[in-house]
Formats: structure tokens, sequence, C-alpha cells
């Protein structure tokens, strides 16, 4: 005892092809995002930080236990230029022991900086192959459209929620849902859609949209 | 371990056509709610919920899928591209109806599908789409007078 609506809806269910592409879903489920690359690139750097650190601390001790006694024999470790002048006046060793210790500084924050890009480029790069293991050809391979989607870094507080995507006819098109709120400037998003035209080869067009508001932040076309 | 179906196959055998019919019935077409059920369940695989019952696993599967469904009507929309109506052949006996059922609004389509098939109360249907229960009744009540035939139990 059915109305006609439940009789034809009844009659109504998902192709065996659709069914298949539903079961092969999980075979996608949760990637692991970090590599073992990354965790070894984060404990060199770490190690090398703390290598320059104990190093900067040990010769920023001898400069100081130098300045402080000036006024008696000055310190074999302390620098060349001071060894050279040993028969100097005590003032003029304290001022040679300042500029030491500020040519140190000057160093020790060089050193610090080429390890703080070193880092970040590697980080960059444990991005980019975190982006392109899901290269794919076509906009239907939903889970790899997923996973690009998914692991780009947006600008200001958006944050990934979403995907809805095109694909019956052309323009084939990708709208990725954001969630929070920050810059609605179209070129902070221009990086993020040449990505994912490159990374998914028949992509015609990328919309970012609000989540909460489903208003449109920025579109791009190929 | 062979042969064994997975949780996630078995939400999928479980799931996969209420979740396509709900797609149907307020897009209004086959391809849009193919596609919209892939991404429903790309949602679950994204979201991994744990639900408390199985009223709780269908609430939240119909509201995704709703949501979804809601998100694609509009984006057609705001591109002007045409709203489409492309269902399953009815049989010749419920033609009529169901031709004209899917001239109403996708919102009333909506209502008349999670009460008139999913069995959901006015209440419960207007918590899930977030509208006033006094909208949800009379979307109800229109879709009854002008869909009498197609609602009427059969005999």
């Amino acid at each position: 005892m059915k109305t006609k609506y439940q009789n034809y809806m009844d009659r109504q269910h998902v192709s065996p092809e659709l069914h298949q592409k539903l079961t092969k879903l999980k075979g996608k489920e949760q990637k692991t995002v970090i590599h073992w690359q990354k965790w070894a690139v984060l404990a060199a750097s770490l190690i090398l930080v703390i290598g320059i650190g104990l190093f900067a601390a040990r010769r920023f001790s001898g400069v100081s236990s130098n300045a402080a006694g000036a006024d008696g024999a000055p310190a074999m470790e302390f620098s060349s230029q001071a060894e050279e002048a040993a028969p100097m006046e005590a003032d003029s060793a304290a001022g040679a022991a300042s500029e030491a210790a500020v040519k140190e500084s000057g160093d020790f924050q060089a050193a610090k900086t080429e390890a703080a890009e070193e880092e970040s480029a590697e980080d960059v790069a444990a991005i980019d192959e975190t982006l392109t293991q899901y290269a794919t050809d076509f906009i239907g391979d939903a889970p790899n459209v997923v996973g690009i989607a998914s692991h780009m870094t947006y600008p200001g507080q958006w944050q990934y929620d979403h995907v809805e995507l095109h694909t019956d006819a052309p323009p084939y098109g990708l709208d990725i849902y954001l969630t929070g709120n920050g810059t609605q400037e179209e070129t902070e998003f221009q990086p993020l859609a040449d990505t994912a035209f490159a990374l998914i080869g028949n992509l015609d067009q990328v919309t970012f949209l609000s989540s909460e508001t489903g208003d449109e932040i920025a579109s791009f076309r190929r | 371990m062979f042969g064994r179906k997975s949780a996630f196959e078995e939400l999928v055998q479980r799931q996969e056509n209420r979740v396509y019919r709900t797609a149907l019935a307020i897009l209004g077409n086959v391809q849009d709610a193919e596609d919209q059920t892939q991404d429903t369940f790309l949602k679950y695989l994204e979201k991994r919920p744990v639900f408390e019952s199985r009223e709780h696993e269908n609430a939240w599967m119909i509201t995704v899928t709703r949501n979804g469904a809601i998100s694609r009507l509009r984006r057609k929309e705001r591109q002007a591209l045409p709203l489409e109506i492309d269902i399953p052949v009815p049989g010749p006996e419920e033609r009529e109806e169901i031709e004209e059922l899917f001239q109403l609004p996708p919102e009333d389509r909506e209502v008349i599908h999670l009460h008139y098939y999913e069995g959901y109360s006015g209440e419960e249907i207007a918590a899930m789409t977030g509208t006033n229960p006094a909208t949800v009744r009379s979307r109800l009540s229109r879709a009854r007078k002008k869909l009498k035939a197609l609602m009427e139990v059969e005999p």
C-alpha cells in the first residue's frame, strides 16, 4: 500500500557503475599527509640550529670573559686580531673584543637565516610533492581532486571545507568551498587556481566559495 | 577475510539509494544526482562522523545530500545555466503526476520527498533544512492539494 510517488522512487536505484565508483572511494580515503622526508628535514634543521646555538653561546661567553678581564692579560681564545695586538693597551683590546662580538653575532644571524631559508625551501618542496601525488587528467577523478583541494594552503583564515565537481559537460568545473574568512582579493587565489589547472588535466574553471554564505570569493577560467 | 565487506562498503550499500533518491528529487536530473551522490560519500570520508544510531546516520546522509544539492542548484543559477529536468521515465499510469511534481520548485520537491518518502515530520524537516516549520507545513499543504493523486495511497 504505497503512493504513486513511493512506487516511482522505489524503482530508482544507483547504477552499477556508480555503485562501483562509490565502493572504490574507500581505497583513497585518509592519505597520510606527513612524509618521513619532512620529519628528516625537520630533525636535520633542528640539529643544525642547536649546533649553531651552542657554538655561538661558547664564543659569546669567551668574548664576555675577555671584555670583563680587559685590565688583565688578554685571553688566548679571544680572536686572531686580539692575539696579534697583544702588546696593545687594555682599552684597545676591549674595543677589538666588542668588534669581534658584533662580527660573531652577525655570522650567527646569517647562519640562522640561512638555516631558516633552507628549512622553508624543504617545506615548500614537501608540500608540492604532497599535491603532485594527486595529479590527474580528469576532473571526474574525485578522490584525487579532493586530495588537491584539501591539501592546498589557502590565504588568510580560509580553510578547506568541501568541493563540488561539475563533470557532466564542458566547461568542467571545480568549486572549492572554504570556511572561515579572509581576503577576497582575486590575486591571492590566482596561484591556487594555477596549481589546480596544472594538476587537473581537463579542468576548465575553478571557483572559490564561502561554505557559510555560498558567495563566490574568486573564479578563474583556464 | 576475503569476501567480507568493509564498514564503508556496508554504508554505501545501506545509504546509496537513499542518497541518490534524495538528490534526484531535489535536482530533477540523473547526472547531477549521481555527481551529488559521489560528493556525499566523499564528504563522509573526509569528516568521518560517528553516528549514535541508524536514524542519526540517515539524517546525516540526507542533510549533507540536501545541502550539496541546494548549493549545486544555486551555482547553476549564478552561472545562468539551465536547470534541466532529466528524470527516469515514469510508468504510463503515473506519468502525468510525476511530470507535474517535477515542475514544482526544488524546495517544494525536497519537502515532499522528505515527508512522503522518507517519512520525516514537518518539524524534523524544518530542523534539517533550517527553515521555519510553518513554511514546511504550507509547502506540504500546497503539495497535497496540487498532487493529490500522486500522494494518495494506492489500493
